[in-house]
């Protein structure tokens, strides 16, 4: 038998999973799409800043053609009162809300598993404070802070240097999405850490005289990646969902930016008249967020040192 | 389990004096005073300057916190606690009493008929685990789960309500019709059915992996091997315990019967807590930000204390 390591054996079981298998290549595609959305839109000869005012009615701005002015041209129909196209919205938009997402779960997971090795290691004082500080983050209704403070803090962000309009807008909501979201995985960090510190392989460390950043970072996280990788797989489609709901309630990027939540939220206005608003960039999401989760629970079943080999 | 409690609640109070501090700040300090919709030029400074120091917006930050964080614990006995609302000068906390019971209302039913459908799924589930039955279920949890909610909403509500026009569109009631019990029926529907497919789908899977868990232990051989049938194994021997991390999960959703769901009333324009979060939010009505910010934080604190000790309740393996 030839030894094979952990991430060999990782890799295999996922090979042989089907459905991981499936969303892993609906992801790449995205991902794809996300990177190369302007030179798509470019071969599409079309893009989401574009009016079409010849598409729409002169009075009130309705599309002409039927189900939000699908043709031949505009598979997906084009925006009321612009004539700007979907598609091409979609694609620009999916490259923002990968942006957010993404980065946003980075940033969770960077501060989830620095706090959360911290806490577990550290216990008394320093862990009382930390797990207190993270009672009170999980503790704040998350939805009206962020939308109260979207204003002051957008503008703070502008006084910083950052870029005015959207640029301070999706850092906004990278912000407060990771500062609300590290704790959830900071508690599930702490919890395995308190049981990997009491291992053979740190006491050795401890007794060869390592240094507490050696010991935390180079001995305990390496055998933490399991967890974090499957949270984090986790994380990314519930921040999509997220930006989806803030664009809803107001907060998140302006036109002629769009993302899957503006434009979703944007859709609510129209939907009576053409659901095709609605249903288009939900759809698009919806497979996006699927794929996520099944691949995550699928990471966590290959994971699980208890599955069947 | 007394002390246990005491405990708790009392490592609860810094958190709550947090929660408070943050809150008022984060309140106070966003630009825009409430005052600024009367400077239009027709209303004279000096009704401005009264107004502002009838508000008490002229006082020190630290000295409104500390008038603001006394006066709100006196909510029992003073309907002036809360303050009164910016929008229409009501007492906040009237404001709020009146809106509790269309969020009980809600969120209960949809408590209720989330976990009457969850717990026969995830049962069905783990018995038949990879059957047609279960893996067609497994499908729609992971798409229920996956979408939006205000989408979902909107997407029932469109097709329900417009297209249909089977159930009525906004609000607790039709117009004239207060307190008629089929009426309020007919609107509870779609914002509780927007509700329950989502937590029908996180909590089905919950209750799956849990009686699955269960179904592999000893004792339930046992119980199979001494010749007890197939409802009587699992609805008596191996449910009690498959339920018991399904009550953490109920003591984590408590508080939500009070603070709402911000997303789903507002998409229904469904008169409680949540909705009136959000509209308070746009029309920067400070007083009722703060209670509504009070309210979810101190439920949030109330629901992990209520699944500890629920947890403690239902297994008596664990020791306080």
């Amino acid at each position: 038998m030839v030894g094979r390591s952990l991430r060999e054996i990782i890799w295999a079981r996922l090979r042989r999973d089907r459905v991981a298998m499936i969303c892993l290549v609906i992801l790449v595609v995205y991902y794809l799409i996300g990177i190369l959305g302007p030179v798509v839109a470019g071969i599409l000869n079309d893009s989401p800043y574009t009016l079409h005012p010849d598409l729409i009615s002169e009075m009130g701005g309705k599309p002409i053609a039927a189900y939000g002015g699908i043709s031949a041209a505009h598979p997906l129909g084009v925006e009321w009162g612009t004539g700007r196209d979907i598609l091409a919205q979609l694609l620009f938009g999916l490259r923002i809300s990968l942006v957010i997402s993404t980065v946003a779960t980075l940033m969770t997971v960077v501060l989830g598993v620095v706090i959360g090795i911290v806490a577990g290691y550290s216990r008394g004082v320093t862990d009382n404070f930390l797990g207190r500080l993270m009672d009170l983050i999980l503790a704040f209704p998350f939805l009206l802070i962020v939308m109260s403070l979207s204003g002051v803090l957008t503008q703070r962000l502008t006084q910083l240097g950052v870029p005015e309009g959207n640029a301070s807008r999706i850092l906004y909501l990278i912000l407060v999405m990771s500062f609300f979201g590290w704790p959830y995985l900071a508690r599930i960090v702490r919890g395995q850490v308190l049981s990997l510190r009491e291992r053979e392989f740190v006491e050795a460390s401890v007794a060869m005289g390592a240094g507490r950043r050696r010991i935390l970072f180079s001995e305990i996280l390496p055998n933490l990646w399991a967890p974090i990788l499957v949270y984090a797989t986790l994380t990314l489609p519930n921040y999509i969902g997220l930006e989806a709901a803030l664009s809803f309630l107001g907060v998140g990027v302006l036109p002629p930016d769009v993302t899957f939540g503006s434009m979703l939220a944007n859709s609510v206005t129209y939907v009576n008249v053409v659901p095709t608003y609605l249903f288009i960039p939900g759809t698009a999401l919806v497979i996006l967020v699927v794929s996520f989760n099944l691949l995550g629970d699928s990471l966590r079943d290959a994971l699980d040192p208890k599955g069947v080999h | 389990m007394v002390t246990y409690i005491v405990r708790r609640l009392i490592q609860a109070i810094p958190i709550v004096i947090g929660i408070s501090v943050i809150s008022f700040a984060i309140v106070y300090l966003t630009p825009g005073s409430p005052i600024d919709k009367f400077r239009t030029g027709r209303v004279s400074p000096q009704t401005i300057a009264n107004l502002i120091r009838v508000y008490g917006l002229d006082q020190p930050l630290p000295v409104q916190f500390v008038n603001w964080f006394t006066h709100f614990w006196s909510f029992p006995f003073n309907s002036t606690a809360w303050g009164y609302s910016f929008t229409d000068g009501l007492p906040v906390r009237d404001k709020i009493f009146g809106r509790a019971p269309s969020t009980l209302l809600l969120m209960g039913t949809s408590l209720v008929v989330s976990m009457l459908l969850a717990i026969p799924i995830g049962i069905l589930q783990a018995v038949k685990q990879y059957s047609w039955a279960d893996r067609i279920i497994t499908t729609f949890e992971t798409i229920g789960y996956a979408m939006p909610t205000f989408w979902l909403g909107l997407i029932l509500k469109q097709f329900f309500s417009v297209q249909l026009k089977w159930l009525p569109l906004y609000g607790q009631n039709t117009l004239g019709k207060q307190g008629d019990i089929p009426d309020m029926i007919a609107h509870l529907i779609l914002p509780v059915s927007t509700l329950a497919v989502v937590s029908v789908a996180g909590w089905s899977r919950y209750m799956r992996a849990s009686m699955l868990e269960v179904l592999r232990q000893d004792y339930v051989r046992t119980a199979r091997a001494k010749g007890l049938g197939p409802a009587r194994v699992i609805g008596r021997h191996a449910l009690r315990n498959a339920l018991i991390p399904i009550v953490t999960l109920l003591g984590l959703t408590i508080p939500t019967l009070l603070s709402g769901a911000a997303i789903t009333e507002t998409v229904f324009s469904w008169p409680g807590l949540g909705w009136l979060g959000v509209q308070a939010v746009g029309d920067r009505d400070y007083p009722v930000v703060l209670a509504v910010t009070m309210i979810g934080g101190m439920m949030v604190i109330l629901g992990n204390l209520l699944a500890d000790v629920l947890y403690g309740v239902v297994d008596p393996r664990i020791h306080y």
